[in-house]
């Protein structure tokens, strides 16, 4: 027995010494630390992967494009969604709307990223020359972060350091500190950035230089603007225009298309020599997590219309619809004439063809069409023709001569009520038909920030802010017109310098780049919002006011601060 | 008393040797009983066995077994020299041993706050999980539903929270070892008993880990005693306890139609045919549960053993969630020579969660215009007018959908046991803990959730492993009036927890489910992770008692933890109690009202370090972007590194009154503590123009304050009728004393001083504009028709600044009433549960009461020009939801549920001896039969957290079950 008990001891104290002190180490193997790893190469560049990603936190998002595409003389709302507030500028255009708190927050996620790569540099073991190419990104990116939040909110938080401790104070700092800490980066970024990159989604100078001119633009209207600010928007669009290896594309639909040079689907024409920047966005569900879903948004509720044989699908045309934008009268108008400007038939889908045998009414057969919205000014004879040569068809109209007729889409009471609020002519631009599934929301298409023919609008913009007239301008407009035009319409498409003014600029920046979440801004930056708005949105125009041209600080900056933290003026 | 004659040696010295055994009714072994020749000094203690020796004068006439807790027995002596004896519970006396930690002690000696939950407690109850069983018997102990999932059992809250962030759980600790995770594993007919350690005299030799109360649960062992072979089964029927009103396709025609939203063609034919679908009648079905145990327990001199296994199946009202579990114990104990000891408890379970989906949801939004069949009978996947909503009854199309939760379990504990001097023992623990648990997802292209598009498979694993090394000292010194006893515990506890999961896309053919994912075409997600952390702790304890009237206890632990950063990561946790046996002195044995009155006080700090490893480091989080189609992970700072995280630490001080009135007729505790904790762990909410949207900090101070009172009746006792009643209710008010050393509240976390830790912040509710209205309505951009809340700062803008503290989650009063009467073999017992003073949050109502017109809505009264009602709004087909729709949601919580009825029936001695059994009991039970509360239907208000949610309808149970004991 005593050998036993020895033993037991002997056991004991064997255990006892094998579990040590090290029992209260902590080690992290599977994770990585900032302090260990962004001084590392690799560490390094995943750093600037990192400060790219919160763009897909805005663009291609709900709550970016509501901020931007609603309540402008484009886009008003569908039957669906939550957010017909901020396109009404109504009650629930507040503090607490997701709507501004999301975008307010991704963006300063991602400036923080930005500012650790920045700060962390001098001590990263990488190359200089390679180094400052990727500081040239990320100053960029910084940059675009804040010209969102600063043109959104006004005077916002400045900070360019990274946030290393807890802080729970933040500043407002005047606009004009915040344009030269953009303008700083840009120039950073201008200089140090090459002309193309080797990978397709990196900014490259090119887009740095179009940045900065819209940036000098943006800055002429307002009050702290510096007399040059015209010129320099216009000489950084010109030398992009001649220098940087860009080129317009000879047909605007190729812009957008899907479609590669055989025809083949494909997402390969999304890399083409008009774009300038855009935010990437995979077909691998992997390098997709947050998709763009633009897709969703756009989009008729067009699968209710029919009395059966009409579904959603994979097929071009046939995606998942949320029904949150619905094209104003005004913007389907701007694009007259549409036999003149290609840009109305290579824009949107007015069509649906029945494309299933479940509930297809009698006679009818697949490819039929079941749901037409005709340009044409109808009366009840001409909609009777019709209707009877298309036996199966919804037809309606979006000529506003037709208003309150049943076929037309602007009802005067085009509230929720009608059921032709949520039908309308359907972009192709956002359409995404190499989703996996019929539902899928993470769409894959990129997102076009900037591109070449938006670059001539800023040199014409600029230059008529420059000149006071536009002389000068106009060469920029018709190029882009002309481009736009159907073969052999060419001479129709141009205008005179006479004809061109800051309305015409916006009319023109709506037909070649409508819905992509810039219309807001460019209405704000010209100080055309509340007038256009009020002239083209009906329903956005009884209630917007000054106030309106600042969002609403989301409440929950204000409440999380342990200083004061100023609401915008109205809210 | 059953007293066994079992050996008639003789003995003819003037001293003679007496040996024997004492054991309880069940045949367990007492250990420290007193042993003592009457009418003189000469006698001993019964070993950890029960077993005693004693050698005796010739001339002892009569031996005398007492024991704290048991009815003394006195037997004649004469010739006999072995005395195995059964002592019987003295029921009216609060003095039966009570398992503390690391050790056991008389419920008389004890000096801290501890309640206990007794065998026949467990048993009675058709309770599946350990949790269920404290619910409204243990004073101080708040166990509420955290789902109704099948399986899901209930959180427990001992005295209020502490913690904002880190973890309010208590610790468990099965037969000596800290149990990680929900204790559902557990089967609650392997339990002897429980005991909540609350006051921090009773905690604080668990130190870092005891601040919320610990939960001691030790299970049956075997002995030296006959074989006994028991079976206990039963069988039970669950419905839906309530069911909302739902509108009828009428209803809901009007409400779309008042809300302008447009009607699609079918809908309006179908409501032409007077369609009317009750989706929920549906979808819901009655469920059942069943359990049966089979255990056998008995053993020799040397080895004692107790074997059981326990099968438990349970499905729900929805058919496609169910639960079983398979377990199996083995408990034994054996003696290598009188000095040395070894056993092991072990448990190994195997536990199956079908989770299902919740096709309640997609039932309560579905439209009662649509129908689920079309004319030859076939399921119609979209039914209704609306694109989004798919079949609520798809999902239980057999291999439609899948989510399976696998977990199987062993828990063990393997300990030795020394005696190394007299008084001195040396015992050691040892107690792996392995756990695998794993998640099968299977979505099939017709499944709700993928509603045509391409099937998905999922799988997860985790595997954690555990393990606690402890080596105690117990010495144990009685001299004269002073009796000693000193404990000293050196442990280790380790975790390892690995983690793998892959998501994938578009499997060939879906009859492989998640078995094959390999041959999915799109892979969604995969990952991997690894998580470790480690406690190591030193404790020493004294308890000090002088004659038998006057207990000191002092304890001190001593732990380090790895979660912390360096410099931080040790504290100490000191307790001291004292305690009075009042009725012990001289001038109390005048009077005859107080048979037992005892007074305690105690002060001690316990910790916490309940937080997720490596929260002191900053972390990256991984990225994902592509450039043109190639991958671009990245790393963007994810937390902020605070290196500065310590211990958080409770203070409580505790008195206590324990009394029997009456020779115990009427015995019971009152209680008032107050715990003061400090250095609270906070996962605090700062701006995020820093980058990050919060932090870790230690932040602030709360206070809890409280009152318990716990009464036991024995009504009647007389002849073959009894009637005993448990009454215990308490009281507990949360106040956060201190923010950030500031003393000011914390709007953007929802903190305010003085109040609970959570509240309900909101606008407040005034009712709905009406018409004659417009004006006073204009000034906030409102309309007739939609919800009024007060602008409280009368600035005419409603904004964050307007909302105010609508009340909080947690109760203010709790009461559990018990009762049992026996008459003859019948016994009957119920059970009441009333929870009051806390606000509740009913989502339930909210989210199914948009008035959208979408969805289908509960058949609210809501606004029309002609009904001016301020209850809910106009319908509005524009919107998602009503503005202010949540100012609608917030109700009393108060409720008063009867939790339980049963009837049973003992069968007498004269039929068990002629089936040779011991022991026959059948019973019925009815699990919550009725409960009042202040929602609308009486829906269950009874949830952790407050919020009343979509999820899964709560049930009741009727059932029926037998006990034999051969």
């Amino acid at each position: 027995m005593k050998t036993l008990k020895s033993l037991i001891i002997v056991f004991v104290l064997i255990f006892i010494s094998s579990v040590s002190c090290e029992v209260l180490e902590e080690e992290i193997i599977s994770g990585v630390t900032v302090d260990t790893h962004y001084g590392t190469p690799e560490g390094f560049e995943d750093a600037v992967n990192a400060a790219y990603e919160r763009l897909r936190y805005f663009y291609g998002d709900e709550d970016g494009c509501e901020i931007t595409v609603f309540g402008t003389d484009e886009y008003t709302n569908g039957g669906h969604g939550s957010a017909h507030a901020i396109n009404k500028y109504e009650a629930g255009l507040n503090a607490e709307s997701p709507s501004f708190w999301n975008p307010w927050q991704y963006l300063y996620i991602g400036i923080n990223t930005c500012n650790a790569v920045i700060g962390r540099a001098p001590d990263a073991d990488i190359p200089e020359a390679e180094k400052n190419i990727m500081l040239g990104e990320v100053h960029f990116l910084r940059a675009h972060y804040y010209y969102l939040l600063v043109e959104f909110f006004g005077p916002v938080h400045l900070t360019l350091t990274e946030t290393t401790g807890v802080e729970t104070e933040a500043n407002r700092t005047p606009e004009d500190q915040i344009y030269d800490a953009i303008i700083d980066d840009l120039e950073f970024a201008i200089d140090n950035l090459p002309l193309t990159q080797s990978e397709f989604g990196r900014v490259t100078k090119p887009a740095a230089q179009h940045h900065l001119a819209l940036i000098y633009l943006t800055r002429a209207y307002k009050s702290f603007a510096q007399a040059d600010d015209f010129s320099n928007a216009a000489n950084l669009a010109v030398d992009v225009i001649n220098n940087s290896g860009h080129i317009l594309l000879d047909d605007y639909q190729q812009i957008y298309n899907l479609a590669d040079a055989n025809g083949k689907l494909s997402h390969t024409n999304e890399q083409n020599n008009e774009i300038i920047f855009s935010v990437q966005f995979d077909i691998n569900p992997l390098l997709n997590p947050r998709g763009n879903e633009t897709h969703l948004y756009f989009r008729p509720w067009y699968e209710v219309y029919d009395k059966g044989g009409l579904v959603r699908g994979l097929g071009h045309g046939y995606g998942r619809p949320w029904i949150r934008f619905r094209p104003t009268a005004w913007l389907l108008e701007n694009f007259r004439p549409i036999d003149v400007d290609a840009r109305f038939n290579k824009s949107f889908q007015i069509v649906w063809y029945f494309n299933d045998l479940g509930g297809i009414p009698a006679g009818a057969s697949i490819g039929d069409t079941c749901i037409w919205i005709t340009d044409e000014d109808l009366d009840q004879a001409k909609f009777d023709a019709l209707q009877a040569r298309l036996p199966y068809a919804n037809i309606f109209s979006w000529n506003i001569n037709d208003i309150d007729e049943s076929w037309s889409l602007w009802m005067s009471d085009l509230s929720v009520t009608n059921n032709n609020i949520n039908i309308f002519p359907s972009p192709w631009k956002i359409d995404d038909n190499l989703r996996p599934s019929l539902n899928e929301q993470e769409g894959s298409r990129d997102f076009i920030v900037f591109r070449l023919g938006e670059t001539y609008l800023i040199a014409a913009e600029a230059m008529l802010g420059r000149d006071g007239n536009a002389t000068n301008a106009v060469e920029y407009i018709n190029t882009i017109r002309r481009r736009a035009a159907y073969d052999g319409m060419e001479a129709a498409m141009e205008v005179t310098a006479a004809e061109v003014d800051l309305d015409f600029i916006l009319d023109e920046w709506s037909r070649e780049c409508f819905g992509e979440q810039s219309r807001w801004l460019d209405l704000k930056r010209t100080g055309k919002l509340l007038e256009r708005v009020r002239a083209y949105n009906p329903d956005a125009a009884p209630n917007i006011d000054d106030h309106h041209l600042l969002r609403p600080i989301p409440a929950n900056q204000i409440t999380r601060c342990t200083n004061t933290y100023q609401q915008n003026p109205g809210y | 008393m059953l007293i066994v004659f079992a050996g008639l040696s003789i003995s003819l010295a003037a001293q003679k040797v007496v040996t024997g055994k004492v054991t309880d009714e069940n045949q367990a072994p007492l250990t420290g009983v007193s042993v003592m020749v009457k009418g003189t000094t000469v006698g001993t203690l019964t070993d950890i066995d029960g077993a005693f020796s004693l050698s005796v004068p010739d001339n002892a006439r009569i031996l005398s077994f007492s024991f704290i807790g048991m009815k003394t027995s006195e037997i004649e002596i004469g010739t006999l020299t072995t005395f195995n004896v059964t002592m019987e519970v003295d029921i009216g006396m609060l003095e039966e041993v009570v398992v503390i930690g690391y050790g056991t002690q008389r419920r008389g000696s004890i000096t801290g706050s501890i309640a206990s939950v007794t065998t026949e407690d467990i048993q009675e109850l058709p309770v599946i999980d350990v949790g269920s069983a404290l619910q409204g018997r243990a004073t101080g102990v708040v166990a509420l539903a955290s789902g109704n999932q099948p399986g899901e059992g209930v959180t427990i809250r001992i005295r209020g929270r502490r913690s904002l962030t880190a973890t309010n759980e208590p610790l468990y600790v099965v037969d000596g070892i800290p149990y990680d995770g929900n204790i559902v594993d557990i089967n609650p007919r392997d339990i002897k008993s429980m005991e909540i350690l609350k006051d921090a005299s009773a905690t604080a030799i668990y130190g870092s880990r005891g601040a919320n109360g610990v939960i001691l649960v030790t299970t049956n062992r075997g002995g030296d005693f006959p074989t006994t072979v028991s079976y206990s089964g039963q069988y039970g029927i669950t419905s839906v306890l309530a069911l909302p009103d739902l509108m009828n396709g009428d209803e809901y025609y009007t409400m779309k139609e008042v809300g302008g939203r447009a009607f699609q063609p079918e809908e309006i034919a179908a409501h032409d045919r007077g369609v009317s679908v009750d989706w929920l009648k549906l979808v819901l079905d009655k469920g059942y549960q069943q359990n049966h145990q089979l255990s056998i327990r008995g053993g020799s001199e040397k080895t004692g053993f107790a074997l059981s296994a326990n099968y438990l199946n349970e499905r729900g009202v929805i058919k496609t969630q169910d639960f079983s579990r398979y377990s199996f114990r083995v408990n034994l104990d054996h003696k290598i020579s009188d000095r040395i000891r070894v056993g092991t408890s072990t448990q190994l379970s195997n536990s199956v969660q079908n989770w299902g989906s919740n096709p309640y949801g997609t039932a309560l939004a579905i439209s009662p215009l649509a129908e689920p069949y079309d004319s030859e009978g076939e399921m119609v996947y979209r039914p209704g007018a609306d694109p989004l909503l798919w079949n609520a009854l798809a999902d239980y199309e057999e291999g439609n959908m899948v989510d399976e939760r696998n977990t199987l379990r062993v828990f063990a504990n393997i300990f030795a046991e020394v005696d190394i001097l007299k008084n001195l023992t040396y015992r050691m623990n040892y107690g792996p803990d392995y756990r695998e648990y794993r998640r099968g997802v299977f979505q099939g292209t017709n499944s709700i959730s993928r509603q045509g598009g391409l099937p998905r498979a999922q799988k997860e694993h985790r595997r954690t492993y555990n393990y606690t090394f402890e080596n105690i000292l117990t010495y144990n010194l009685t001299s004269g009036n002073h009796d000693l006893n000193f404990t000293g515990l050196y442990s280790v506890q380790k975790s390892t927890g690995e983690y793998t999961n892959i998501y994938a896309e578009n499997v060939p053919y879906e009859t492989q489910l998640f078995h094959n994912i390999g041959t999915a075409e799109t892979v969604l997600e995969f990952g991997s992770d690894l998580s470790e952390w480690g406690i190591m702790s030193f404790m020493g304890r004294v308890n000090y008692e002088f004659m038998g009237k006057y207990m000191l206890t002092l304890t001190g632990r001593y732990d380090g933890s790895s979660r912390l950063a360096e410099g931080n990561k040790w504290g100490f946790f000191p307790s001291a109690a004292l305690m009075w046996r009042v009725n012990k002195e001289g001038f109390m044995s005048t009077q005859e009202l107080f048979s037992d009155l005892r007074l305690r006080v105690s002060y001690g700090v316990t910790g916490n370090t309940g937080i997720d490893p490596y929260q002191t480091r900053g972390s990256l989080t991984r990225t994902i972007y592509s450039f043109g189609g190639n991958a671009a992970f990245g790393y963007a700072p994810g937390t902020i590194a605070n290196p500065d995280l310590r211990w958080e630490s409770s203070a409580t001080l505790n008195f206590g009154v324990d009394f029997g009135l009456m020779d115990n007729r009427i015995s019971g505790s009152v209680e008032i503590y107050q715990t003061n904790t400090k250095d609270l762990l906070l996962e605090r909410q700062i701006p995020i123009t820093s980058g990050f949207n919060s932090v870790m900090e230690n932040i602030g101070e709360t206070r809890n304050r409280g009152w318990e009172v716990n009464l036991i009746t024995r009504n009647l006792t007389s002849g073959e009728f009894s009637w005993e009643t448990t009454l215990n209710f308490f009281g507990n008010k949360e106040e956060i004393i201190d923010l950030y050393g500031t003393k000011t509240d914390d709007v953007g976390n929802e903190w305010f001083i003085g109040q609970p830790l959570t509240v309900w912040y909101d606008y407040n509710k005034l009712g709905v504009w009406q018409l004659g209205e417009e004006d006073a309505a204009a000034v906030y951009a409102m309309d007739p028709g939609e919800i009024k809340v007060e602008d409280v700062n009368g600035d005419n803008i409603l904004n964050q600044d307007d909302r105010v503290i609508l009340g909080s989650d947690m109760p203010t009063l709790t009461v559990g009433i018990g009762s049992r009467f026996e008459y003859k073999g019948v016994d009957l017992s119920f059970l009441l549960l009333g929870v009051f003073g806390h606000t509740i949050y009913n989502s339930f109502e909210v989210s199914n009461a948009t008035l959208q017109g979408r969805y289908n809505n509960i058949d609210v009264d809501y606004w029309t020009e002609t009904n001016p009602t301020n209850k809910h709004p106009k319908p509005d087909g524009s919107m998602e939801y009503p503005y202010y729709s949540t100012t609608r949601g917030y109700y009393p919580g108060d409720f008063f549920k009867v939790k339980n009825i049963q009837l049973g029936y003992s069968l007498p001695n004269t039929i068990l001896s002629k089936i040779k059994a011991k022991k026959l009991r059948v019973f019925i039970n009815f699990d919550t039969p009725f409960i009042f509360s202040q929602l609308a239907d009486n829906l269950d208000p009874e949830v952790y957290g407050g919020e009343v949610t979509s999820d899964v309808p709560s049930t009741r149970m009727n059932s029926i079950g037998v006990l034999l004991d051969f």
